[in-house]
């Protein structure tokens, strides 16, 4: 058998490659038309007498200063039937000493910290906190036009200005959706 | 060359049909997990994995990483999202409620 001309073989993998690059634009514009919605970051059911609504996991950046080793994964949970706001997040740090007691908002507001676990991985340590804050701080915070920056000891944290809008753009739609079916 | 793109695609499509209710397109819902006879209460957990090209996988979607990463430890319920696009890439989220 004779062996393929090398212009054949060149024409065959610049077809392969074109198709290829065709279904990947094609599958990340419809992951970035799905992610564009605001309220395709939010998950909300009944619970009980009222409304669960639960904003799917952010990232936020290290700030310059920032001792953590990744940025700060964070997930947010309201209620109908509560005016605090719930924020649970992931920090990931080499050191196993962090003061985790209390979490620092936008540098003004302080709340206490629950820890959920701590863990170690690799050469890290993975603290899983929760903090609980009135929806009227919330709003003032995560949802304002100012880039939110959250600090755990020397681990800090900051949304970038630029897409501060949009985040904030989701948490408001979490808050009206929590509005509208508050009795 | 058209037989190994036939070919390829065949085997996706073979691959999402045998994934029950996916879409071979997009996929995007959300299914019924387990119920508990715990009330509804006011945590949420999340886990998730992802596949890439369906050569690659990685993550655990699993009730009880959610349930951890909600600090959740009365379980009243669970959801399961899935979404697939042309099952190149595809995420499994579940989601714990509980207290």
């Amino acid at each position: 058998m004779a062996p393929l001309p090398y212009v054949y073989l060149k024409q065959t993998a610049v077809r392969l490659m074109k198709q290829i690059t065709a279904v990947a634009v094609m599958v990340l514009t419809v992951l970035a038309a799905t992610a564009a919605s605001p309220d395709k970051q939010i998950v909300f059911h009944s619970a009980g007498d009222g409304m669960l609504v639960f904003v799917k996991p952010r990232k936020m950046a290290k700030t310059a200063t920032s001792s953590a080793s990744k940025p700060l994964d964070y997930d947010i949970t309201l209620s109908t039937q509560s005016d605090t706001v719930s924020v649970t997040f992931t920090l990931v740090s080499k050191s196993a000493s962090l003061r985790i007691d209390s979490t620092s908002v936008n540098s003004s507001l302080r709340y206490v910290n629950e820890r959920l676990y701590v863990e170690p991985k690799s050469k890290n340590w993975i603290y899983r906190l929760r903090f609980k804050m009135p929806q009227d701080d919330f709003e003032a915070t995560f949802c304002g036009d100012n880039p939110l920056e959250l600090s755990v000891d020397n681990c800090g944290f900051q949304i970038p200005k630029k897409k501060q809008p949009k985040e904030a753009e989701i948490c408001r739609t979490a808050v009206n959706i929590i509005e509208m079916n508050r009795k | 060359m058209k037989k190994i793109v036939c070919a390829a695609i065949a085997a996706v499509a073979l691959s999402v049909a045998s994934c029950g209710s996916m879409g071979m397109i997009y996929t995007d819902y959300t299914a019924a997990g387990t119920a508990t006879s715990n009330t509804v209460g006011s945590k949420v957990g999340q886990s998730q994995r992802t596949s890439v090209l369906g050569l690659v996988a990685i993550g655990n979607s699993g009730i009880d990483a959610a349930a951890k990463a909600g600090g959740i430890k009365k379980i009243s319920h669970v959801d399961v999202r899935e979404f697939s696009v042309l099952g190149l890439f595809s995420t499994v989220t579940t989601y714990v409620y509980g207290e």
